[in-house]
């Protein structure tokens, strides 16, 4: 039985992505929701476009009483100077 | 004989389940292995394929549009100034499950100051009106490449030493290359990696605008009578981009019709009983229709301390050069290139203008 899992995107970027598994996660403004299988390894891509400077901060949350294993929580990252874009990715798992 | 067989019943029962309680307890955790680590990558890719095809033929997308809504909005409303204007816009942000972001604006701008002509400075797009009215879309594309990002950074996390290899990424690469290099190899090295996630190209963008302008004129007849007209202006134009790792490209085609005013002429009345006259100075003659096709491409670049965006345009119909080169040095409290120093040229007026600056935070 999948898990639901929030997103919490914030960014003052011009653009943000977020692809998990089959798509790039639509956002109404910062959230979004995913579905995830139970114990299983999963992945997710990120990045932002914009200004030097513009910042990231993603949060992931399982519904309760599911909890997240992942490295790095918050996600929090940031355009260096001379460049326009910032990505990375997190392989997690949720435990029901 | 009958409790003895009891008792030893219960004791194999309780020693089987104290056996399996313990090997619940010592089952290690399962960690990532370096295949399972390149294959998560490469299903994300692969899926991606899938939803291309099936979202055209469907006009649906897969996946996690399950759970996620198809389309979202994002509404936004940004107040500035853009060469002596003021302008307000609202504007529809819609994401899809396919990567495609869509915008939908509409601006308004009106001039700061209403005697003045304030076209845009030194733009040939630009129109000329007291209140003008634009409407855009624009369409963005991520350019991204899940699977040689993953393989890199799966070997470079294995390579490095980073346990378990469920928490590789590339700030716990990064943190653990900081062991063996110096924080600006860790950073370049990361950066390489990031770089094969973007490809070439970030993304690109297209779109498409359209723009009216009214402005009300006031001018002399041959017979010195005083007319006022508003005819309207407008322009349509076509945009597109492409993004990269440090500057981004912009192309337009703008046709337009606006109006361009006869030079003045002075009117003068004696006024009653005093040897002074009221004289008044109005345009000579109804404005002039202009029609115009320009082309114009701009370049945005973002270096550490300072960003330039040069942009040249040509007019077809009139055959008048046009160049910015607004440099941009100072920031506001997020770190937006917010304002500078521009140098305009245009081919007619055939002198070079400098200028100060301050305008809405440059975005790629």
């Amino acid at each position: 039985m999948p898990i639901e899992v929030d997103i919490d995107f914030q960014t003052n970027a011009s653009d943000k992505f977020l692809i998990h598994k089959k798509a790039f996660v639509p956002f109404a403004g910062s959230k979004g929701k995913i579905q995830v299988n139970p114990n299983e390894f999963d992945l997710i891509l990120f990045g932002i476009e914009g200004a030097p400077g513009s910042t990231a901060t993603i949060t992931l949350t399982p519904k309760p009483p599911a909890t997240i294993e992942i490295s790095g929580h918050p996600i929090k990252g940031k355009i260096p100077q001379g460049r326009i874009r910032w990505g990375d990715s997190r392989i997690f798992r949720v435990k029901p | 004989m009958k409790t003895v067989r009891v008792l030893a019943g219960q004791f194999l029962f309780f020693a089987c389940l104290g056996s399996i309680s313990v090997q619940a307890q010592d089952q290690p955790t399962k960690h990532l292995t370096f295949d399972e680590c390149v294959a998560l990558f490469k299903q994300t890719a692969e899926a991606k394929e899938d939803e291309k095809v099936a979202s055209t033929e469907a006009g649906l997308p897969l996946g996690s549009g399950e759970v996620a809504p198809l389309v979202t909005t994002d509404v936004s409303l940004v107040a500035g100034d853009k060469d002596g204007r003021g302008l307000l816009s609202y504007s529809v942000n819609s994401q899809t499950s396919s990567g495609q972001t869509t915008d939908k604006t509409i601006e308004v701008s009106v001039p700061f100051n209403k005697d003045e002509n304030q076209a845009v400075f030194a733009s040939l797009g630009g129109l000329s009106g007291d209140i003008l009215l634009t409407g855009a879309f624009s369409r963005h594309n991520w350019n991204i490449h899940p699977e040689a990002y993953g393989q890199k950074l799966c070997t470079a996390c294995q390579e490095a030493g980073v346990t378990p290899l469920e928490n590789c990424n590339l700030g716990s690469l990064e943190e653990k290359l900081k062991e063996t290099h110096s924080a600006v190899e860790s950073r370049q090295i990361t950066q390489a990696i990031e770089d094969l996630l973007f490809g070439s190209n970030t993304g690109r963008i297209w779109g498409v605008e359209a723009s009216a302008g009214r402005k009300e004129r006031s001018f002399f007849e041959p017979d010195a009578s005083k007319v006022k007209e508003d005819r309207i202006a407008y322009s349509f134009s076509l945009t597109g981009g492409l993004s990269f790792k440090n500057s981004s490209l912009h192309g337009k085609l703008v046709g337009k019709r606006d109006y361009k005013e006869m030079n003045k002429a002075t009117f003068c009345s004696t006024l009653p009983g005093s040897v002074l006259e009221n004289c008044t100075a109005l345009p000579f003659g109804r404005a002039k229709s202009t029609n115009s096709l320009v082309v114009a491409a701009e370049d945005r670049f973002f270096m550490r301390d300072f960003a330039f965006a040069p942009s040249v345009e040509y007019d077809f119909e009139s055959d008048i050069w046009g160049l910015e080169a607004p440099i941009f040095l100072v920031r506001n409290d997020s770190g937006d290139f917010t304002g500078g120093v521009k140098f305009s040229w245009r081919s007619d007026q055939n002198d070079v203008a400098a200028a100060v600056f301050v305008t809405k935070g440059l975005k790629p």
